[in-house]
């Protein structure tokens, strides 16, 4: 394998460097982003640079049985390259003296912290190998010890913290004291949502729902009362409240039908639910409740509650009252309204058209049987 | 003949013993066993002393190979002592040392002295102690008694600053005085005849070689360009280093008196600079946060150290290789370990009240925490002040450091408890303003600069009260307490306390001490070695060093004053 030829000035690849090399480039390296807007040495650096570089170069020619590069070279480039080669073995010999001449100025040339830290490096590494250590620890040798520090021997000690990490300008000139929102809907330490323990927990405001209606309705009563008896002047404030108590009645009575209805649903679809588990225990498989099939169980558990508290006759107003005011809502969304009976056959046409064409939900003529 | 240290005897090494230590029991010499490196630098030989340590390094853990050891039990003559031997242990070396140390000791002590044979064991001893506090790095000084500040000590006074001076330090040996000031001048004063010596003023910034876009490289100009806030004489007095608001540190040389070079790398204002002790290594603190080493034996640029959330403000250092700076409203001093790249971290802010007591009104300050319970006949009334910011710092000694902050408090602490150790909360007073609506307004004054005597227990704190305090630190180093007040009009933007060796100024005109006619006191033909003749050395200006949060022009001058502190005998 013939080595790619490297130019006479210029970086080698980076895995031709031999190990020392390499910690010098470190150094190298690590200084300058330490550095970044000086000034002072950028000139000794500047020239350290494109020296290291020879000098890399250098050992790594010294070294042909260290690590290589494996470079892929066209058929053409290969006779070029056998001829270079000869000339750079002729060569080496020759330029052995001067490469340690250029080793003392490269030394030279580098700027004194990068020393200061080789020389820490060179220490510790001497002290490793005085020490018994395992064989397994071999390529340690080169990395720089990272200091730890201890950990403070009582609370009255000062903290003790690494030097070594730059400290941001940010910084907050005045403490202000936010409000941490916290809402317990999202906030993992609630927990997740269980429906049935939340009727077990706050099952006491359906109760407060009913005792509040109660209560609306009384006052409703005495101020519609007490409406006629004040004098003309206040009249208008005495009406705009009586408003407001059966504004505020109507929607205490929807709080508490609501809080029926869910009561209602809810058993029902944990009756269903604890049928289907018997079932499947008994070896029945598994199936998803369609929303369709689950709006029909509601429905009928609404309609069964209807009937247990009024009866079939209550059911039966229940459904014509629906029907009603469908139908109501029907008529008033027809685009056109129906005209004279013998006159216009094609309106009524249209109208049936129309109405032929439309898709209820509910089926007009039908009657829906319960149970 | 190689020297016998050296040779590779196959002999087990002896074990020390009490009878090898002999006269010298009361000196604390690190006794290691056999096989054990020798301590470095506790046994400090004058002159041999020095190549004699290196010896004893080299021989560390003896290159004998298990094969070479001699495992047999060893013929021991009992007529023969230990010391006739010729090959040396390490032990035997250490006593022969150690003995002629005590000669050199004996001696040093004799000079004044008619006697030699009169001297005391214990004056021995008290200096042997002394040497190894010395080197130990803890206060060794106990002199701050002896100074009576009851009049008024002579005075140097120098004029030659247009704007206010930032800082004023005096050479070790105590012949040259350096002062810069606001306009970003230097100047360099003769200290024992008073007379300005060289100024080296503020530069133009100068032209840029490049298309205009370019800064001009920080390296070209020789001087500063604007403020120059701080200044640091290294310990041989060799180097001068200054630094200020245009980012560089600029080192000159003191006897030629000319620039040698300029760092950048700081991205703001240098707040303060110090040398560590007995080297060449430059310590520099600036507004970006950062503390920058550099090491002027090689003129390089060593490493950064990062920690502090705000500005730093102030930065001192002593012989070892840490330093302690302080910054500003983030309200740590930090204590910089810089070989194990760490810091420890120390938090101001505490709050300190004050009582005022009902029949004078005088003010007495209180510790924190208010661990003593007012009584309320005494009270009148109690305000608390918040320490918002630390502004000036100084290390007596390498476990110790003062720290004073803006509610005029100035903290002792240690490095072994984070919170301070004791605190004198109002030392400057209060600075009154006159508002119309308010009325009175009361703030107290904050401290604008600490200085100490190294390793002593005097030091000196300063802001625009129109006088410098002196303060003495108790012997336990857990209190301090003040000595006496010397008047200096102005704001003192900088304090130096240093001793300079004996005869440097004993000739000088204005440091002469002034014989009262009834008060005369008794001028000792040699000063002692305890209690040297002092400088006090104030940078004065009309305005704080930093800013021009306050201004005080009345009867101020800009310039330095140099008080002559003299020992009183009893």
């Amino acid at each position: 394998m013939d080595r790619r030829p490297r130019p006479a000035s210029g970086r080698p690849p980076a895995s031709a460097a031999t190990s020392r090399a390499s910690e010098k480039q470190s150094k190298l390296s690590s200084n300058r982003p330490e550095d970044t807007a000086s000034e002072h040495h950028s000139s000794s650096d500047s020239e350290g640079q494109p020296e290291s570089d020879l000098e890399e170069q250098d050992e790594a020619l010294e070294d042909p049985d260290g690590p290589g590069v494996a470079q892929w070279i066209d058929e053409d480039e290969l006779d070029d390259v056998s001829d270079e080669n000869e000339q750079d073995r002729a060569g080496e010999g020759k330029t052995n003296r001067g490469q340690l001449e250029s080793l003392k100025d490269d030394l030279s040339a580098l700027p004194f912290g990068s020393l200061r830290k080789a020389q820490r490096a060179l220490a510790q590494a001497s002290e490793r190998e005085n020490n018994t250590r395992d064989p397994g620890r071999e390529g340690n040798a080169g990395r720089k010890a990272k200091k730890e520090i201890a950990a403070r021997k009582n609370k009255h000690a000062p903290t003790e913290v690494t030097s070594k990490r730059p400290v941001s300008r940010h910084r907050t000139v005045v403490e202000v004291h936010h409000m941490e929102v916290r809402d317990p809907r999202f906030l993992p330490l609630a927990g997740e949502f269980d429906g049935t323990r939340f009727r077990q927990q706050y099952g006491f405001i359906s109760t407060m729902h009913e005792t509040e209606l109660k209560t609306l309705r009384e006052n409703l009563k005495r101020a519609r009362k007490l409406l006629v008896s004040y004098p003309k002047d206040s009249r208008e404030e005495r009406e705009l409240e009586v408003q407001r108590l059966e504004l505020a009645v109507k929607r205490a009575e929807s709080a508490v039908n609501r809080d029926k209805r869910e009561k209602v649903e809810q058993e029902a679809l944990g009756k269903a639910s604890r049928e289907e588990r018997e079932k499947r225990e008994k070896g029945k498989g598994r199936f998803w409740l369609k929303d369709s099939e689950k709006k029909k169980l509601l429905l009928k558990a609404r309609y069964e509650a209807v009937a247990a508290e009024g009866g079939k006759g209550a059911v039966r107003k229940v459904i014509e009252k629906k029907q009603k005011k469908l139908s109501q809502k029907e008529t008033k969304s027809r685009p056109f309204a129906r005209q004279g009976g013998a006159g216009s056959a094609t309106g009524r046409a249209e109208a049936q058209g129309g109405k032929r064409t439309r898709d209820d939900g509910y089926p007009q003529s039908k009657r829906r049987k319960v149970g | 003949m190689p020297d016998s240290f050296f040779a590779n005897k196959t002999r087990k090494r002896k074990r020390t013993t009490t009878r090898d230590v002999g006269p010298t029991s009361s000196k604390k010499v690190a006794r290691t066993g056999p096989g054990r490196a020798p301590v470095k630098g506790k046994v400090n030989v004058k002159g041999k002393g020095r190549a004699v340590d290196e010896e004893l390094e080299s021989d560390v853990t003896g290159d004998e190979g298990v094969d070479d050891m001699d495992l047999g039990a060893e013929d021991v003559d009992p007529h023969e002592s230990g010391e006739e031997d010729e090959d040396e242990t390490p032990a035997e070396k250490r006593l022969r040392l150690a003995k002629l140390y005590l000669e050199s000791v004996k001696e040093g002590l004799a000079e004044g002295e008619f006697d030699a044979a009169e001297i005391d064991k214990e004056l021995i001893s008290s200096r042997l102690k002394q040497d190894v506090m010395i080197h130990a790095g803890k206060v060794h000084l106990f002199i701050a008694d002896n100074y009576d500040l009851s009049q008024e000590p002579p005075t140097l006074r120098t004029r030659g600053h247009r704007f206010s001076v930032t800082s004023a330090v005096a050479s070790e040996d105590g012949r040259y005085l350096f002062t810069s000031g606001k306009e970003g001048s230097i100047i360099k004063w003769d200290l024992r005849s008073g007379s300005r010596l060289k100024t080296f003023p503020k530069l133009h910034p100068g032209k840029t070689k490049g298309k205009g876009k370019e800064k001009a490289s920080v390296t070209d100009v020789p001087g500063h360009t604007d403020e120059v806030l701080t200044l640091a004489l290294s310990g041989d007095g060799k180097y001068l280093a200054s630094a200020g608001k245009d980012r560089k540190v600029g080192v000159w040389d003191v006897e030629k008196g000319e620039w040698v070079k300029g760092f950048g790398g700081h991205r703001d204002t240098i707040s303060s600079i110090a040398f560590r002790k007995g080297t060449q290594q430059l310590y520099s603190a600036s507004f970006d946060r950062t503390i920058k080493l550099f090491d002027l034996s090689v003129m390089g640029y060593v490493e950064t150290l990062f920690g502090h959330q705000d500005s730093v403000l102030a930065l001192d250092a002593l012989r070892s290789e840490t330093a302690v700076s302080v910054g500003g409203r983030d309200k740590t001093a930090r204590f910089w370990k810089i070989v194990d790249e760490s810091q420890l971290v120390f938090r101001g802010g505490g709050r300190s009240s004050v009582r005022e007591l009902l029949e004078g009104g005088a003010l007495e300050g209180l510790e924190e925490d208010g661990d003593v319970e007012p009584r309320k006949k005494e009270r009148k009334e109690q305000k608390r002040y918040v320490e918002g910011s630390l502004e000036s710092v100084a290390m007596i000694d390498e476990t110790t450091f003062l720290s004073g902050g803006d509610s005029g408090s100035i903290c002792l602490w240690t490095t072994q408890k984070k919170k301070p150790i004791y605190t004198q909360a109002i030392a400057h007073g209060f600075n009154e303003v006159h508002s119309e609506t308010e009325g009175l307004i009361q703030t107290p004054r904050w401290i604008t600069a600490l200085g100490s005597l190294r390793y002593s227990d005097l030091f000196a704190s300063g802001s625009w009260e129109g006088e410098i305090r002196l303060w003495k630190i108790d012997p336990k180093l857990r209190s301090f307490s003040l000595v006496g007040t010397v008047s200096a009009p102005g704001v003192i933007n900088s304090l130096q306390l240093i001793s300079p060796p004996k005869g440097s100024l004993d000739g000088v005109s204005w440091a002469q001490d002034r014989p009262q006619g009834e008060h005369a006191r008794p001028v000792a033909a040699v000063t002692s070695i305890k209690t040297p003749l002092v400088l006090l050395v104030a940078g004065v200006g009309q305005e704080t060093r930093l800013g021009r949060w306050v201004t005080v022009k009345d009867g101020v001058r800009n310039g330095a004053l140099v008080f002559a502190l003299h020992p009183t005998l009893h």
